[in-house]
């Protein structure tokens, strides 16, 4: 097929690519924000010993698991002012609906990494006389990230394309920017394959980091 | 509170509509599933 292929258009709307892939990142940074914090005290629930907390918590999960992501964003948008009074602009929403679905997915994966370490360790830590909290802090949880830390850099990715999805409540990430050049230019081929490589760089960028933290992590250097 | 008059009533004559984009969703799924395994399953046995 004949096309001529002609990407210095797009290279002169780097402002909005630019201005777009901040819009992606702030969504990213504020998902993180909100998912880790409530992932972590959600996955404590689900431990714990008491049946109707956990019985809520495991509720909570399996329902914003379940929830596919574009109508969780379009609903909290539109739906969630009618419903509870408040004011949400595209941010806000996509950022809400973003951070309790991966809330849940940590919740699952924090729960899974704090069980994997062994009874042993509880009761080892116990019998040396360290309080609860120190138990966990200082014996639990460096066994458990070391065993979740590759699942958790699955995770940032999956909101890192998940933020792509704002585009449908017109938040200006880098997809909805990249809809934004593609009309203006009639250049959709270009735009996307520019912004699939802006994708491609941010993950491959990320999962270099990520790699490296493992190794360090890893009991003698063992991660490949 | 904004005021809005909900009617589920336009979505449930649509209920055909729903039935089969879930179709569409469960047969997607399947497929991806299929080729998705088969090509995962390949590249972690080389």
């Amino acid at each position: 097929m004949n096309y001529q292929w002609d990407f210095a258009v797009i290279l002169r709307s780097n402002g909005m690519l630019i201005g777009g892939l901040l819009g992606t990142l702030d969504l990213t940074i504020m998902t993180v924000v909100i998912a880790a914090p409530l992932g972590f005290l959600l996955s404590l629930v689900l431990l714990s010993r008491h049946r109707t907390p956990r019985f809520i918590a495991r509720c909570f999960v399996d329902f914003f698991r379940t929830s596919a992501l574009l109508v969780l964003i379009i609903w909290f948008y539109f739906a969630f002012p009618i419903v509870t009074g408040l004011r949400v602009n595209s941010f806000q929403a996509a950022a809400l609906a973003l951070g309790l679905q991966n809330a849940a997915y940590l919740a699952e994966v924090f729960r899974a990494g704090i069980s994997s370490v062994a009874q042993g360790q509880w009761e080892a830590a116990k019998a040396l006389g360290l309080h609860r909290v120190h138990v966990f802090c200082l014996v639990i949880a460096p066994q458990a990230l070391r065993s979740f830390a590759p699942v958790l850099f699955n995770v940032l990715t999956e909101i890192i394309k998940g933020t792509a999805l704002a585009a449908a409540i017109a938040y200006g990430e880098l997809s909805f920017e990249a809809s934004r050049i593609a009309s203006s230019t009639y250049r959709p081929l270009e735009t996307y394959t520019i912004v699939a490589a802006i994708y491609f760089a941010l993950i491959f960028l990320l999962s270099q980091v990520f790699r490296r933290i493992e190794m360090r992590m890893a009991v003698g250097g063992a991660v490949r | 509170m904004i005021a809005y008059h909900w009617d589920f009533t336009t979505v449930w004559n649509n209920v055909g509509y729903l039935g089969s984009g879930l179709l569409g969703t469960i047969v997607l799924a399947a497929i991806c599933l299929f080729f998705g395994a088969g090509i995962g399953m390949a590249l972690a046995s080389r």
